[in-house]
């Protein structure tokens, strides 16, 4: 809201600066959003006193001014306005006024340039309202009030600041009145209301009608109309125009900008009615009926259609009851204001909340200053007092007579308790022990009504919950009062004296973490895709069709279901949560590629969200791994591949951090990844059973994988990409930070080298597996330590070399242990897995 | 006798020039064999000892056994000057440039918000804190009515929501969390005082985006109840927690806020920690910077989830966590974080 520190003078003395107001405002919870003077932009527009006035020599319908802008400063000003004589104060624009010019449609801004006008020069211009940019007034020059000093900018004659305040969570500083009880408490001053005394001009006529009927009282607590006859439609004069151009409102007429004025001063929205439009004078306060119609005075001035949620003013049954307004929110055009009317019937009513609301935000595209204030809550109140407000503004500015007494619906009456507040409340909660006269101080300040009880630490104060602020409803409202004005400077530094709590540490948080920092430590930078994407996006990453394992994966990292959607996305991007990490893990792939052509090595840790049905999502955590094709090699400006078997790596590191182990790596076909560069990933793997066995759901971990050129291509990558990505959820169950450590050996172990010949078709897995089981116990370890493919080996075979690692615990081994095991290996590789023992080169 | 040191004289003589001659490894040890070896000249000159009369082997004695270490020890002295010429030689031809560039390495980083993230929890276990977590897709009923910001209420206005598609169930409407705070009624639901948690994670507001506003964004929020917990305590808590972020010498500041879940609420400033309180361009020449939003859990909000607020009392804040990172880092938009570009994420290595 912005309040001109002017017009708040007539409620409040402000006796501080507006910059040390500012402060104080936004110390006590009123933030200060901006301080401005008003009229900024009128740098060479001064006041001036009309001299003279005499007919122009060559045009009729010109004028040429006199006027005196102080120091003997004289100027001659041709103008056609009409409504000047001498004597009046004006503003004159010299050269160089900025000024908007309404003889065009839309209006323009201009600059003011020297002229000649019908033979006479003329260098300045008398300005009106509308070109000062103060109201909507071009049909004549703004005349200022007499006593204005002549001779000094306009700005400072009219010598205001605004000041602009957020006003969220405190409704009554809606309006002037609020904003003044604020500044009395914080600078101690009193606050003075605004003359509302007014007695009827005459009781009412049988032909004048009146009436109100409320039937919801919940909808509609209080309805107060008034009736006021003979009123001349006009302009409001200077000061309500300046006060409401300082508040962001233009100027109309003086019935609309009495309206303005008093919702502004009081925080009460007021509404009038052509009375000569109301059959009957009755006005009905009730929920609009299913597919009831009104044309309402917003800018685009529809029809909109009604429902039973939305409350209403409108006509007595008796007269068809048609909708008049939407209560609390904007007036109809068929009982609308116009320049011939000349009996108003004028509505303080108080609105339900939320209906305001629900209705104003399904009607229009913006609240309006009435449904804004509604929403927040109006204190009931305040009605009566505005309404009389309003009805002396009507006759002391537009002539009217207020025929008979207002008529005073309040079946709603709501009562307001009153707090009990005990001193020891201000210790609990702030740490802060009060003397009972600074928290008095405090609310006598505020202007709450109150009694102490008791005293020393004791004191109990019960307050009477002040009528105008609708947020004070206990205890714990009164205690920030007292804090905030009496400053929360004041509260100390402490820390917490209770004991420790006992709640446990997220576990998923450490362990993602735990991945996280194994990966950045293996050169990967961590990424933060958004979570939302498009069904298209991820639809460039394609799902597999068959039952297989392919389809066990996808349910796992890339799952093919309805997304959760966003009913209402800022756009496009933005429609659907992701139901998989791999797509927005190829767009971060090839942003990286744009800007560097190696150690692309990315990765995330994040979630995706799989929908449940009558429940929240499943929000299940993925870590995903992606890389560019080159790596960095060791010497400067060498490049190597990145192959399936660094992804590989990395993966395993992942694992073995989490203390995962028992899982294994199935060849998978999936038409988002390399035909025969791609595995699936899973739990409990036993490589003799594999392939027999079908893999357990709720065994699969992921997928990792050389992504397939056309899919890759299809996400902007024009080279080999890889991908891995995993359920870390399912990884977190299984994963285990303590291992226990096993002792180091104490004897020596016999070291065995075998070379077999392999079928291609047979994993290496199944041999490596064969040699482990059948050596066991005394086989340690088997490490790979070379694979061939080539000449020297028969077409379809590869040969794989090991160096097998005997150890037994209580002993050295001899020669003549470790024999019969070497050959019982290697005849049951044969056996088992069909791999021949490689004999010296031929 | 005197033939024989005279011919021992006229070895060691010969034998040094032909040492001083030997000019590498080789040839020394060639030298060796020839004069020191078992059957060399010196041997061979010794055996003339065997044919001396008694009274006159201990003079040839003595000086065979001159003779012999004036040689051995010349020789090892040869020997060592030009092995460590041999080495000179080997190392100068292993000399580097220790300025060019080291090898090529891909070195990982972590995101600013993990790392601001970590900061923020270290800072807070410290005193107790533990982390927690929620859903980011969350109940209207949590996110906002347990809150005490009732359905219609214009409190849901500053926090503008996603909705989600026929996402309607037991907890009211679903919607993207504006808000960490779910998780501290989740929490308060699950656990009895005393309570000290942090929630970080993701939230969404829907809000136009531009280098200070982004729709997705990173919260923190911690919570704290139990029996006479303060407001003091929550301006103790946030004090020690700055100056772990921000120095020791950030102060902190309340002004008076409003946030409809807590009561009585406050706005939470620190000093600059670029110009120490003096106005800068950081801190828009207020010596004060926003830290985001605090208060005492409002009694409404722990009566929604069964503590009674007579008895017990909590402090909770709120704060974005791209905002700490854009303070802590220097960055100045943002977009930044969710753009991913490489030359941004690797300065975190």
């Amino acid at each position: 809201m912005r309040v001109s520190l002017k017009w708040l003078q007539d409620y409040v003395d402000v006796t501080v600066s507006a910059e040390e107001l500012g402060r104080l405002l936004t110390m006590a919870g009123i933030e200060v959003e901006a301080i401005h003077p008003v009229g900024e932009a009128w740098n060479h527009v001064w006041t001036a006193r009309i001299d003279g006035l005499s007919r122009h020599p060559n045009a009729d319908r010109l004028q040429l001014v006199d006027a005196y802008y102080g120091a003997d400063r004289r100027i001659q000003v041709v103008t056609g306005a009409t409504n000047i004589s001498v004597g009046d104060v004006v503003p004159v624009g010299l050269v160089g006024t900025r000024y908007r010019d309404s003889h065009v449609s839309p209006p323009a801004e201009r600059i003011l340039q020297p002229t000649v006008m019908r033979g006479i020069p003329s260098e300045a211009m008398v300005m009106s309202g509308f070109e000062l940019g103060l109201n909507d007034d071009h049909s004549g020059i703004l005349i200022l009030p007499r006593e204005t000093r002549v001779g000094v900018p306009l700005a400072e004659a009219l010598g205001d600041t605004v000041i602009e305040l957020d006003l969220k969570g405190r409704p009554d500083g809606l309006s002037m009145i609020g904003v003044a009880r604020e500044v009395a408490a914080l600078t101690n001053q009193k606050v003075r209301f605004p003359d509302g005394d007014i007695t009827p001009s005459r009781a009412r006529r049988a032909d004048e009608p009146l009436g109100v009927t409320i039937d919801d009282p919940n909808l509609c607590p209080r309805f107060v109309s008034v009736l006021l006859k003979d009123v001349k439609i006009g302009p409001s004069p200077a000061w309500m125009q300046e006060r409401l151009q300082a508040a962001g409102i233009r100027a109309i007429n003086n019935v609309v900008d009495i309206t303005n004025f008093v919702m502004i001063e009081w925080g009460q929205p007021l509404h009038a009615f052509d009375y000569d439009h109301v059959p009957a004078g009755h006005l009905v306060a009730r929920a609009a009926k299913p597919g009831e119609t009104l044309q309402t005075l917003a800018a685009e001035r529809e029809a909109v259609t009604l429902n039973p949620d939305m409350v209403i003013v409108a006509g007595h049954p008796d007269h068809g009851g048609h909708p008049y307004s939407l209560a609390g929110i904007i007036g109809g055009a068929s009982t609308e204001i116009s320049d011939q009317s000349t009996s108003i019937l004028l509505e303080a009513a108080n609105w339900k909340q939320s209906n305001v609301r629900r209705t104003a935000r399904a009607l229009l595209p913006r609240p309006t200053d009435a449904s804004r204030r509604f929403e927040r809550g109006v204190p009931q109140d305040h009605a009566l007092p505005a309404a009389l407000r309003a009805a002396r503004l009507m006759v002391d500015l537009a002539g009217a007579s207020m025929v008979g007494n207002a008529i005073d619906a309040w079946p709603g009456h709501a009562t307001r308790n009153t707090i009990q507040m005990p001193l020891s409340e201000c210790t609990r909660l702030l740490g802060i022990t009060y003397q009972p006269e600074t928290v008095a101080s405090v609310f006598t300040r505020l202007g709450f009504a109150f009694s102490i009880h008791g005293a020393g630490v004791d004191t109990v104060f019960s307050v009477e919950a002040p009528v105008w602020r609708l947020d004070i409803e206990q205890a714990a409202d009164l205690v920030e009062e007292v804090a905030r004005i009496d400053g929360y400077e004041k509260v100390p530094s402490t820390i917490m004296e209770g004991a420790l709590p006992q709640l446990p540490q997220a576990l998923s948080i450490f362990w993602e973490d735990a991945v996280r920092d194994i990966l950045a430590g293996s050169g990967h930078a961590e990424i933060v895709p958004y979570t939302w994407t498009s069904v298209a996006r991820l639809d460039r990453v394609p799902h597999a069709s068959s039952a297989d394992l392919a389809q066990l994966v996808d349910a796992r990292v890339h799952p093919k279901v309805n997304p959760v959607r966003i009913s209402n996305p800022a756009s496009g991007d933005q429609e659907v949560m992701r139901t998989s990490s791999l797509q927005s893990m190829l767009d971060a792939v090839r942003a990286g590629l744009r800007h560097e052509d190696r150690d692309v090595h990315l990765f995330d840790v994040g979630r995706i969200f799989v929908p449940q049905s009558g429940d929240l999502p499943e929000e299940r955590r993925i870590v995903t791994i992606g890389m560019g094709a080159h790596r960095s090699g060791d010497a400067i400006g060498e490049r190597h591949e990145n192959g399936f078997y660094d992804l590989k790596a990395t993966v395993e590191a992942i694992l073995a951090r989490l203390g995962v182990s028992g899982h294994g790596y199935i060849a998978l076909a999936h038409p988002a990844f390399h035909p025969y560069r791609t595995a699936a990933i899973v739990l409990d793997h036993r490589p003799e059973a594999a392939g027999r066995k079908p893999v357990r759901p709720e065994d699969v971990l992921g997928v990792i994988g050389e992504v397939d050129r056309a899919v890759a291509s299809g996400n902007g990558i024009s080279e080999r990409v890889l991908l891995a990505s995993l359920d870390l959820d399912r990884l977190i169950a299984k994963a285990r930070d303590v291992v226990p450590v096993a002792p180091l050996p104490r004897f020596q172990a016999v070291i065995e080298d075998l070379a077999f010949i392999l079928p291609d078709a047979i994993p290496a897995e199944r041999l490596t597996s064969s040699i482990l089981r059948t050596g066991a116990p005394l086989l340690e370890r088997v490490d790979m330590f070379d694979a061939y493919t080539g000449d020297r080996v028969p077409a379809g075979t590869r040969s794989l070399a090991y160096t097998l690692t005997f150890r037994a615990p209580d002993h050295t081994l001899s020669g003549e242990e470790v024999t019969p095991l070497r050959a019982k290996i290697v005849s049951q590789a044969e056996r088992q897995v069909g791999a021949k023992l490689r004999g010296p080169d031929a | 006798m005197s033939e024989l040191i005279r011919a021992l004289e006229v070895l060691e003589g010969t034998a040094l020039g032909s040492l001083n001659g030997a000019s590498d490894v080789d040839s020394l040890e060639r030298w060796r064999l020839e004069v020191l070896g078992r059957k060399g000249l010196l041997a061979e000159t010794l055996k003339g000892l065997g044919t001396l009369t008694a009274d006159q082997r201990p003079q040839a004695g003595q000086v065979a056994n001159r003779v012999k270490t004036s040689l051995e020890v010349t020789f090892a002295v040869r020997l060592e000057s030009i092995q460590q010429e041999v080495r000179r030689h080997e190392l100068d031809a292993e000399r580097l440039d220790v300025t060019m560039p080291a090898s090529p390495r891909p070195r990982g980083s972590l995101h600013p918000v993990t790392k601001i993230r970590r900061e923020i929890e270290e800072a807070f276990a410290r005193l107790g804190f533990t982390s927690v977590e929620g859903p980011e897709v969350e109940w209207d009923q949590s996110n906002f009515t347990m809150l005490n910001i009732p359905p219609d209420h214009p409190a849901r206005d500053i926090q503008d929501s996603f909705y989600i598609e026929g996402g309607s169930g037991t907890g009211g409407e679903m919607l993207l969390r504006t808000q960490t705070s779910p998780v501290q009624i989740r929490t308060m639901l699950a656990h009895k005082p005393p309570i000290r948690i942090i929630a970080p994670g993701r939230t969404y507001r829907n809000e136009a985006t531009d280098a200070s506003h982004e729709a997705m964004f990173t919260q923190v929020e911690g919570l704290c109840v139990d029996r006479n917990v303060t407001m003091a305590d929550l301006r103790g808590t946030l004090t020690a927690v700055t100056r772990a972020l921000f120095g020791p010498d950030r102060e902190i500041r309340f002004r008076c806020g409003y946030f409809p879940f807590v009561e009585p609420g406050a706005e939470v400033d620190m000093t600059c920690h670029v110009c120490n309180g003096s106005g800068c361009r950081v801190c828009k020449r207020t010596g004060w910077i926003e830290l985001g939003g605090a208060g005492m859990v409002h009694p409404k909000v722990l009566a929604n989830v069964g503590i009674d607020p007579s008895v017990y009392s909590g402090w909770a804040f709120g704060c974005g966590l791209e905002r700490f990172a854009m303070l802590r880092y220097g960055i100045d938009d943002i977009r930044l974080f969710y753009d991913n570009d490489l030359r941004f994420l690797r300065q975190f290595a």
